[in-house]
């Protein structure tokens, strides 16, 4: 089967011979729509990686490959529910090692790609008519915000030595590539006189299909976001200047890093619902998106009794995915979702 | 306002560069001049949009232009930043809040303000309108107007009134086609009496354009036939079509058949992609451009030699629009339509879908709680006559009116493929123009190639405008010299 890589073979890798899955989570995963039960599947489908890469993706489309695998009988599908078939199983090993070539390290959860890539674009035309000295000339139309912000950089960083600095920064980004790929980087830029490739050119020229060059294009902006907001050495000030102000310092949505801030300085659940009206309940929420989110999660801090015996044996003797609430509910009825959940967060953390 | 010829050439000089005016541009300036209200059709590529910047320019007061698309309000942005412009504004849905609030606050500070008809009828934006001592207030593509004309849009009806509240300045009303049922219809509407308004008129005709129509027998024939043509004519073309997917399938078959080099373009390619797309066709990079009705409003090319429909457009107006892309140089050109029976299901069935059904319309009226599943444009179109206290059975009779009116359009576009005598004759008097001058140089039904012989289009045309950019990858150090380092 050699086939071109595409957007059905990635979308197959999230789903499984052993276990039925949901597939509305793969897409709101995809789409990036930021809810505890979304994250939570998503952890346990391999998804948060690719949080938000794709937020044009539609039901209508997505509702499409879900009928092509059901046509190839790559899936089965039960209420709501899918699974892989033999067929698909053998589909989904056959690429996989295409699959993780690209590294994405969830960066969807921090910022927005095309955001970030729009405000490059920008920079780099309003740049070279700057190295050329012109200022009559069509600039690429993105939205405002974008806008606002690459003329407020400019003005700020404008100097006769820009042209020559960016071109130095990016070139020290460029060399940590692979040349193919610096040369896809670099092909899409519009500038002086130079109105760069197309997507559709680009592919043509590395013969790839769209979507591998969609998701190569991908990576290599995550890599260029990565190197960016990394500057220790301070050797890449502007690129840097126009990356993190795009970037959140933490993986959580605004509101959950507040309550996750205050829990860390000792608040209790109830003392931060009261501090910020909200309902104990959000809190709660707020803090199972960290425990899936955040690598060094205090766990012990909800759940450092001992479990009860019978609850233990449950436990032990059923797959993560497998355990129901209704069933721990029986067994030892004060223990909340909240815990259950953190427990099946932690058990995850624990097996991977 | 006195204003005498010499500033008005110096300022054409100073802002655009230009030592001449195109025809009609310093007649309706000079009305404007003088505080007269201007309806002003002129044909496309004939410099609408100069008249008002350059009015813009003498009178030093904020300019209103009404304007019904967010990619055209862009584009005209673009375009005045291009000349240097700073003091410009599209007050769209792109912007965000804070930018709204900014640009609002300031909005006195603008010397082009372009602002759709239902942005504009926002309480907010009407207010901050009326602060700011507006010079001119222009109406682009006022055929939106008018109910008989196949672009009617609702809100447009609105500017009457907005007119009024802002204190009654100057209005210029700009259309590229417009019959004289259109034209009074337009003043009407906007509450204008015909003596109050000027109107200048010029011939939608565009001589140096050579129209054809070629008669296909399948689908099959108008593949073959598009790809001889394509294979024939050289320089710069268009190839218009209806379907997203089709631009995209015949692309492909033209670039493996003919090895030219061509790009669909249409409302599924991002924006980046477009604005790449336009520069390297402007530029001779790309030869052919596959394209729906979405591509043309950004152009500003001279040199397009050829603009070919593989699907025909629902009315006379989109197509007269459309081939005028070619030819701007007033050098020879081509129009060609490729028809095959059963082309005419494609704009029938659009135009029907386009409007709601009279099922619909009741329910929309008497189930309140209904109007959340419609569609944006419908339920805009909708709210906008029940706002306007009409009945279900008026709203039910207003647009079986306005799709016999389409159906009528799309009928005249029939009747000019089917045309066995003069094209341009049949074209012009659907405008009410007459024309009796027909010449071996004006126009023929399938009889594509040997015209293009004739008119010479299969000889190569200059090449100066073909850079030698490549379409393919360069060394990134090399690409990094090109956009960053002047001294080559």
């Amino acid at each position: 089967m050699n086939k071109d890589f595409d957007f059905s073979d990635f979308l197959l890798q999230f789903y499984s011979r052993s276990e039925w899955r949901r597939p509305k989570v793969i897409l709101n995963n995809l789409i990036g729509r930021r809810t505890v039960s979304n994250l939570f599947w998503g952890m346990q489908y391999g998804l948060l990686p690719f949080f938000d890469l794709f937020p044009k993706l539609n039901n209508e489309n997505f509702d499409h490959f879900q009928k092509k695998f059901k046509q190839d009988g790559f899936i089965e599908v039960q209420d709501k529910e899918v699974r892989l078939t033999d067929t698909g199983k053998l589909r989904k090993e056959t690429n996989l090692s295409k699959n993780f070539q690209f590294q994405f390290k969830g960066i969807g959860l921090y910022t927005n790609i095309e955001t970030i890539k729009d405000c490059l674009n920008l920079t780099v035309q309003i740049i070279s008519e700057f190295a050329f000295k012109n200022n009559r000339y069509y600039p690429l139309q993105y939205s405002g915000r974008v806008m606002n912000f690459c003329k407020r950089w400019f003005r700020q960083n404008k100097s006769p030595e820009l042209p020559n600095k960016f071109q130095q920064e990016l070139s020290e980004f460029l060399k940590t590539l692979d040349n193919k790929s610096a040369d896809a980087f670099v092909a899409s830029f519009v500038g002086h006189n130079s109105f760069g490739l197309t997507d559709h050119q680009i592919k043509t020229d590395l013969s790839l299909n769209s979507f591998e060059w969609k998701i190569i294009d991908l990576a290599l902006m995550t890599e260029f976001i990565w190197w960016a907001s990394d500057d220790n050495s301070q050797t890449h000030p502007l690129c840097q200047n126009l990356v993190t102000p795009w970037l959140a310092d933490s993986p959580l949505s605004m509101s959950s890093e507040v309550t996750y801030q205050l829990f860390l300085n000792n608040f209790s659940i109830e003392k931060i619902a009261q501090k910020r009206h909200i309902k104990v309940n959000t809190v709660r929420e707020h803090l199972l998106e960290a425990a899936i989110l955040i690598k060094d999660f205090p766990f012990q801090s909800f759940l450092s009794a001992p479990l009860p015996t019978n609850l233990h044996n449950y436990l032990q003797n059923n797959p993560v995915l497998q355990w129901q609430f209704s069933v721990v509910n029986e067994l030892v009825p004060e223990f909340s979702f909240f815990e259950f959940r953190l427990l099946q967060i932690r058990e995850d953390r624990t097996q991977k | 306002m006195k204003i005498h010829n010499d500033q008005i050439y110096k300022t054409l000089q100073t802002k655009f560069g230009f030592s001449e005016f195109k025809s009609g541009q310093l007649e309706i300036i000079q009305r404007l001049c003088n505080r007269k209200n201007v309806l002003a059709v002129l044909p496309t590529g004939t410099g609408k949009s100069l008249i008002y910047q350059l009015f813009g320019y003498l009178i030093n007061r904020p300019i209103i232009v009404i304007s019904p698309l967010i990619s055209l309000i862009d584009d005209q942005v673009a375009r005045l930043n291009r000349l240097g412009e700073k003091r410009v504004i599209g007050l769209t849905s792109k912007l965000d809040h804070n930018q709204r609030q900014f640009a609002l606050k300031h909005l006195r500070n603008y010397r082009f303000i372009y602002v759709s008809p239902e942005m504009a009828d926002q309480p907010d934006v009407r207010l901050e309108l009326d602060q700011i001592n507006c010079g001119l207030f222009v109406i682009d593509e006022a055929h939106c107007l008018s109910q008989w004309g196949p672009d009617f849009r609702p809100a447009y009806l609105k500017l009457k009134d907005l007119v009024r509240h802002i204190g009654s300045p100057t209005t210029l009303m700009l259309t590229a086609t417009a019959k004289p049922a259109v034209r009074k219809d337009i003043i009407e509407k906007m509450g204008f009496a015909v003596s109050d308004v000027i109107q200048v008129v010029h011939s939608v005709d565009r001589p140096n354009i050579f129209l054809d129509v070629e008669h296909c027998a399948s689908l099959t024939e108008k593949n073959e036939k598009l790809l001889d043509l394509i294979s024939v004519l050289k320089g710069s073309g268009i190839i218009y079509f209806s379907s997203k997917k089709i631009a995209n399938q015949i692309s492909e078959l033209i670039a493996q058949k003919t090895g030219r080099t061509t790009a669909a373009y249409h409302a599924d390619i991002d924006l980046q992609d477009r604005y790449r797309i336009q520069q390297q066709f402007m530029h001779g990079n790309i030869e052919l451009i596959c394209a729906t009705s979405a591509f043309g409003m950004g152009i500003d090319k001279d040199n397009v030699r050829f603009v070919i429909h593989y699907h025909m457009p629902g009315n006379l107006e989109n197509y007269l629009q459309e081939i005028g892309r070619a030819g701007r140089d007033q050098r020879a050109s081509i129009a060609i339509l490729l028809y095959a029976p059963g082309d005419e299901y494609i704009p029938s069935t659009l135009n029907l879908m386009g409007l709601p059904s009279a099922a619909n319309i009741q329910t929309f009226f008497h189930q309140p709680e209904s109007r959340a599943s419609f569609d944006d444009d419908q339920r805009q179109l909708l709210t906008y006559y029940h706002d306007q206290r009409k009945t279900s059975e008026d709203v039910t009779q207003i647009f079986q009116t306005r799709q016999l009116a389409k159906q009528t359009s799309l009928v005249s576009m029939l009747d000019y493929i089917n045309e066995t005598d003069c094209l341009r004759t049949k074209l012009l008097a659907y405008f009410d123009e007459q024309f009796n001058e027909h010449s071996q140089n004006c126009c023929a039904t399938d009889q594509a190639l040997e015209k293009i012989k004739q008119l010479h289009l299969d000889t190569v045309p200059n090449k100066q405008d073909v850079s030698d950019v490549k379409k393919q990858l360069v060394p990134w150090q090399m690409r990094l010299e090109q956009l960053f380092s002047s001294k080559k």
